[in-house]
């Protein structure tokens, strides 16, 4: 990725974190490869966590992102490549010595302690007095707000509470970094809006760097400062969520972010200051910028670039498109109210149809005007992206 | 699986055709021979053919008889250490088995249960050729003890004696010890059985919580694993022990006539010395500890299932008192 | 190429715990082993403890012995009557403790557990002591096989619990509906009963069969207590041949019942395997 060189970054950006990530990083991986049996479920991944900083591991599941996790954590051993903590190569090391903690998708409560036992085993394995343990058993379960139910038992708890004690059980360690693995999978829509927030903030008031594991997009956005794209075990982008957003690299990575249209390229031309490229369905397009790594000019087959587009950005018209968009005619199809937006969809000739997010006062133009009425697909040609369809292969 | 519970009263005729065979079979050959040894118990000869039932407390008075204490003590000795060494042993076993990959698995159950499945009778003689003085287990600790003297004296240390002159087999048969060896023997498949079933059911990643928070294997093991563990334990310790303290063929066999157990003075009093009613109060007594044991079992069971039950219900009550302040914090 | 060395929890991969494990196996395995070898050892005397040449004659002897053989077949003759019986009282044991709810329900649950959880001894001397008081005169005289209904009696009680619990993790897996379904079409109880369930409880009931089976063919205890002179089984007259004296015979008479037992227990897997 590109930081705009010559630019003070701002600390806690993005380009501050990833320049720390490149010159003093928390965690190294280096070239790690996984295999279990026959299968590579991990290959060579390399990536670096910069200290203080909330990092997520996106992707759909099988991607080999809770492998990462575990190996990270201690619980297996990288078939390839190096895990490295604060300079020091851990790749070997037992979990119990690594100066990681881990927040298990099940919370993993041990049902038969109570809440402060649980919360102060990891301090009674390092043989802490008894006073000390009961001292600070108290100030972390304040601080995750579960500071009358000390003399709990597990089985007492809900869900949300459980993982407040799991929490509490690995940051009163004070590890160097804390793993979550998949945190907020397992609680209901409301809790989790509510849980999101609050280790956002536990986070930024601990100082603990996080890794967070996650197949949700919408929840490695809207907490990490920088996520990990994964696919198939093969990391595919390493950017700020907005960066992700709007500058995927490839097409995966653009489809799993939100959604995106996708158009077959069928050849790349360079001129002097732009790619006129043969798209399917839209014909031929001078698209301004430089040509994205991976894409080559020439005859594309079948395997090469994809223009891509989002929905949000597509707009629908009635009459004739604004000039100089990109534009696609067909029918109109079904709308979908979602009250300050609506989904519309448009069907092509070809068969195939393209959704469109519109606003309030166009999806009410929109419905009075009646199914399979004729209309105009449109968006800028600026919002519109060439991708290789895989930056790793 | 459709579950149904169809009341008893709704067809009488044919909850009857299949309890009735049930109850008079278990009434008349198991309620009714227990009664009779119970009454026995209370009896005493009066013929050499014939007890009467006099309500005597002879029989039992007898039982405080030093003799006959030091025997129901060394029987639960005996059973308390075999069980102790079958769990000891039991649960690394069981451990391996449970950990193992699910194709080994069936295969490592069927290699510790196929000698269970072996008569006990035969089993129990089998032990008499590893046991003797000249035995096959004397034979490997001569064979030890002869690689013992040599590796010393390789190293020039025999004129030590560290070993002894002479190795000096063990003598096992007609010894607690080799009692206790046999117990072991045949107990040990049925004490994996529990355990592993309950290791098999326990939730791994509470192993890995712990070790993730600092705690070595050792210390995973002892704190949470063993905790985690304890119904299956409990109940390995329970179906070994019982069947331990009424033991016959193991003593009689392997103690030749020097390490006598419950049962076999049991048997003396029905096969030789005729005095049945001393053998049923004898019985008896056995019979109350095993359903001591048992109840006690099923208190503590009933005791946690009432506390999980009260935990919920404060739970649930806590949730119930949260609910309207609907605060963002669960 | 083997990969990363094993997990924290990898148990059955820990050098350790794998040497524990064999000697275990060992530990348990060896005396059949030895056995069986040893039943092949040339020796008249001395407790067929040192091995003196290899012979294969103590196993002409163990089928030549009259009585062994006797034994042998009241053995079977045992097993069978037993086996069928448990299973009879075994189904009917599960299907009532399945099908209905009545007051005292887990009493007569605990009940039917009952002679399997106490010590055999016990179970050996009242049923003695019941057949002493109320055996029918001389049934010990009777014609053969009625004399040993005792000992058959015996070998139900204590085996029909465990054909219940086997056939009954077979009941599990019935759908009820097909029973209401048989009846809804015209068939009476016992029609229902008999077309749509026990085919269903087939593979538990040929499992539990094999077990009582094994179960009977093995008693020593139980029987040692309800058999007399002229009702010897199996393994009561290998009980009194070690008494006597130890010779190859008794290890060769021994191997022979280990096999059967074997042979029993591989189909019974089988059919339990089939049955879940």
């Amino acid at each position: 990725m590109n930081t705009s060189s010559g630019e003070a970054a701002r600390p806690g950006s993005p380009e501050a974190l990833e320049e720390r990530a490149r010159t003093a990083p928390l965690l190294s991986i280096d070239g790690v490869s996984k295999r279990f049996g026959a299968v590579e479920v991990l290959k060579n991944v390399s990536l670096a966590v910069a200290p203080g900083e909330i990092f997520a591991l996106l992707g759909p599941s099988g991607c080999g992102k809770s492998t990462l996790l575990r190996l990270v954590a201690g619980f297996e051993t990288p078939s390839a490549g190096r895990i490295v903590l604060d300079g020091e190569d851990v790749s070997r090391l037992p979990p119990n010595r690594r100066p990681v903690n881990m927040v298990f998708q099940s919370y993993a409560v041990f049902p038969h302690m109570s809440v402060a036992e649980n919360v102060g085993y990891g301090l009674s394995v390092e043989r802490v007095a008894r006073a000390e343990i009961d001292e600070r058993v108290a100030a972390a379960l304040e601080q995750v707000q579960l500071a009358d139910f000390a003399a709990r038992r597990p089985e007492q708890l809900s869900g949300g509470q459980r993982q407040r004690v799991a929490l509490a059980r690995a940051l009163i360690k004070r590890p160097r970094l804390l793993l979550l693995d998949e945190p907020l999978s397992a609680l209901d829509a409301k809790l989790r809006d509510a849980m999101r927030l609050e280790l956002v903030k536990l986070q930024d008031t601990v100082g603990i760097t996080f890794v967070i594991v996650t197949h949700d997009q919408s929840e490695a956005l809207a907490m990490a400062d920088r996520v990990a794209v994964l696919e198939g075990g093969r990391l595919r982008q390493v950017a700020s969520p907005a960066e992700l957003y709007r500058r995927p690299a490839d097409a995966f990575v653009a489809d799993f972010i939100g959604t995106v249209h996708a158009f077959p390229v069928h050849r790349i031309a360079v001129e002097s200051d732009a790619l006129v490229l043969e798209v399917e369905r839209l014909g031929e397009l001078a698209l301004p910028g430089a040509l994205p790594g991976g894409c080559t000019p020439g005859t594309q087959g079948a395997d090469g670039a994809v223009l891509v587009v989002r929905p949000e950005h597509i707009g629908v018209a009635t009459g004739s498109p604004p000039a100089g968009d990109v534009h696609v005619s067909g029918q109109l199809g079904d709308i979908a109210f979602q009250g300050d937006h609506s989904i519309v969809e448009i069907a092509l000739g070809d068969g195939s149809a393209l959704s469109a997010v519109v606003d309030e006062r166009t999806g009410d133009t929109l419905q009075s005007v009646g199914e399979h009425a004729p209309v105009t697909a449109h968006w800028r040609l600026e919002d519109m992206r060439l991708l290789p369809r895989d930056a790793g292969a | 699986m459709v579950a149904i519970s169809e009341k008893a009263g709704r067809r009488p005729l044919v909850f009857a055709a299949f309890g009735l065979p049930v109850l008079i079979w278990l009434g008349l050959f198991f309620v009714v021979p227990l009664g009779i040894i119970g009454l026995y118990s209370f009896g005493e000869n009066v013929s050499i053919t014939r007890i009467e039932t006099t309500w005597t407390l002879a029989n039992y008075a007898r039982i405080t008889d030093p003799v006959i204490l030091e025997l129901f003590w060394r029987s639960l000795w005996l059973a308390a250490v075999a069980t102790l060494i079958c769990l000891a042993v039991g649960l690394p076993m069981a451990l391996v088995i449970a950990t193992a990959s699910p194709g080994a698995k069936p295969w490592l159950l069927l290699a510790i249960m196929l000698p269970f499945w072996t008569n006990l009778l035969i089993r129990t003689y089998a032990l008499l050729n590893i046991l003797g003085t000249r035995g096959r287990l004397n034979d490997v600790l001569g064979w030890l003890h002869a690689k013992g003297q040599s590796l010393l004296g390789a190293l020039g240390l025999d004129h030590l004696g560290l070993l002894g002159e002479r190795f000096v087999p063990l003598t096992l048969l007609g010894t607690p010890a080799g009692v206790v060896y046999g117990i072991v023997y045949v107990s040990l498949p049925f004490a994996i059985l529990p355990i592993y079933s309950s290791l098999e059911r326990m939730d791994r990643t509470l192993l890995e919580a712990s070790m993730d928070l600092g705690a070595g294997q050792w210390t995973t093991v002892r704190r949470v694993l063993v905790p985690l563990a304890l119904p299956g334990i409990l109940t390995a310790a329970l179906i070994t022990f019982i069947p331990a303290l009424g033991q016959f063929l193991t003593p009689d066999l392997l103690g030749r006539g020097q390490v006598d157990m419950i049962a076999n003075v049991i048997e003396r009093q029905f096969k030789k010395a005729n005095d049945w009613p001393f053998g049923s109060a004898l019985s008896l007594v056995l019979l109350y500890v095993t359903f001591i044991l048992l109840a006690a079992r099923a208190f503590a069971d009933a005791a946690r299932t009432r506390r999980s039950e009260r935990d919920r219900e404060i739970a649930a009550a806590a949730i119930r008192a949260a609910a309207p302040e609907r605060r963002a914090s669960a | 190429m083997r990969d990363a060395p094993p997990g924290p929890f990898d148990y059955s991969r820990k050098w350790s715990l794998r040497l524990v494990f064999l000697l275990g196996a060992v530990f348990l395995y060896v005396p059949i082993i030895v056995l069986i070898v040893f039943s092949f050892n040339d020796s008249r005397r001395g407790g067929n403890v040192i091995w003196k040449g290899f012979t294969t004659k103590y196993y002409g002897r163990a089928f030549g012995n009259e009585e062994l053989m006797i034994a042998f077949g009241n053995s079977l003759t045992i097993a069978v009557i037993s086996t069928i019986a448990s299973v009879v009282l075994g189904t009917l044991t599960a299907v009532l403790l399945w099908r209905f709810r009545f007051p005292l329900k887990s009493a007569v649950e605990g009940l039917v557990a009952l002679p399997i959880v106490i010590p055999e001894i016990c179970l050996g001397v009242s049923l003695a002591m019941f057949f002493s008081r109320f055996g029918w005169g001389g049934i010990a005289e009777a014609p053969w096989p009625l004399n040993l209904t005792n000992i058959v009696i015996a070998h139900i009680t204590f085996s029909f619990p465990f054909a219940a619990m086997v056939i009954r993790t077979r009941l599990a897996s019935f759908n009820p509906e097909t029973a209401e379904a048989a009846r809804d079409l015209g068939a009476s109880e016992w029609r229902a009963f008999r077309d749509v369930l026990v085919p269903h409880l087939k593979p538990g009931l040929v499992a539990a069969a094999l077990l009582s089976f094994t179960l009977s063919l093995d008693d020593f205890v139980v029987t040692f207590f309800t058999s007399g002179p002229g009702t010897v089984t199996f393994p009561v007259k290998i009980y009194s041949m070690v008494r006597f004296s130890v010779t190859p015979e008794i290890n060769a008479a021994s191997t022979v019942l280990i096999l059967l037992t074997l042979v029993l227990t591989f189909f019974a897997l089988r059919y339990q395997r089939i049955a879940s």
